[in-house]
């Protein structure tokens, strides 16, 4: 084999490595944005269904300094014990660095239902409350609006 | 009296070389199409990804009795209308809980209750 045909032969092989490097690289990112993005859908479904569970029974939400305060039904409250005789002790949320602390009044008793969250906004105009949570940033992230209208 | 030429001398055979521009040839249609299938994957990732953040309307149930149980509050992505709920039967009864049962498997949700007519 001379040179030439040597150089011919790694010139060749070169840019069909260089063209496989260049799709694994992108290909890559794509793979783990979608292993985000997926993380982030399911965080999503547990801040929403917990809110969507204690906003089924609820019958006033107001802000309580940073928490998001959620007052149920009479009849709800007494189930669960927190009825104090003309109120609801509640249920608050808020965001805790990247996780949606969920306090039950009634105990102090805090957990994180959902973790990874970038924001959780809550607006509220007259009666009705409109939150917007969104877990992970850019391509990876996700992000829902729940409105909630008494 | 021609020479035969030394081995290291030989050159590639017809059928080596056409073996050698096939695997080439090969190899480069793959990572062509791998090229391809990623663009398309971009593509479609980028359609999917356009207007991703949904809005839903979190509806309470409007019969009282639904909501006292805390039946699960309904998602809507669409603004629900007003509720159809008349208020309680007639003759009216007074319901009371006295006590519920929770289990998980299988999940089952069993509610003792008082009625009492007024």
């Amino acid at each position: 084999m001379t040179l030439i045909e040597l150089m011919v032969a790694m010139t060749l092989s070169s840019i069909v490595m260089m063209l496989a490097l260049r799709v694994q690289g992108p290909q890559q990112r794509a793979i783990v944005d979608l292993r985000d993005r997926a993380y982030a859908a399911g965080e999503l479904k547990l801040a929403c269904e917990w809110l969507r569970h204690d906003l089924a029974g609820g019958r006033l939400v107001r802000m309580n300094g940073p928490f998001l305060h959620i007052e149920r039904e009479a009849q709800v409250a007494r189930q669960y014990g927190a009825w104090a005789g003309t109120w609801d002790l509640g249920i608050g949320y808020r965001l805790d660095g990247k996780n949606l602390l969920r306090i039950n009044w009634k105990n102090a008793e805090a957990h994180a239902v959902a973790t990874g969250l970038t924001a959780f906004d809550v607006r509220i105009e007259g009666d009705r409350v409109t939150v917007q949570i969104a877990v992970g940033e850019g391509f990876a992230g996700r992000a829902v609006t729940l409105i909630w209208d008494h | 009296m021609s020479r035969q030429p030394a081995s290291s001398e030989r050159g590639f055979t017809i059928l080596e070389c056409e073996i050698a521009l096939l695997v080439l040839t090969l190899a480069v249609i793959l990572v062509m199409r791998m090229v391809s299938a990623h663009d398309v994957l971009m593509q479609d990732m980028d359609g999917w990804l356009e207007g991703d953040e949904p809005t839903y309307y979190i509806a309470p149930r409007d019969n009282d009795y639904e909501r006292w149980l805390e039946y699960r509050a309904d998602l809507s992505p669409t603004e629900p209308g007003p509720g159809t709920w008349t208020g309680p039967p007639d003759p009216a009864y007074i319901v009371s809980i006295l006590s519920t049962t929770k289990e998980l498997n299988p999940p089952t949700l069993s509610i003792l209750v008082q009625l009492r007519g007024l």
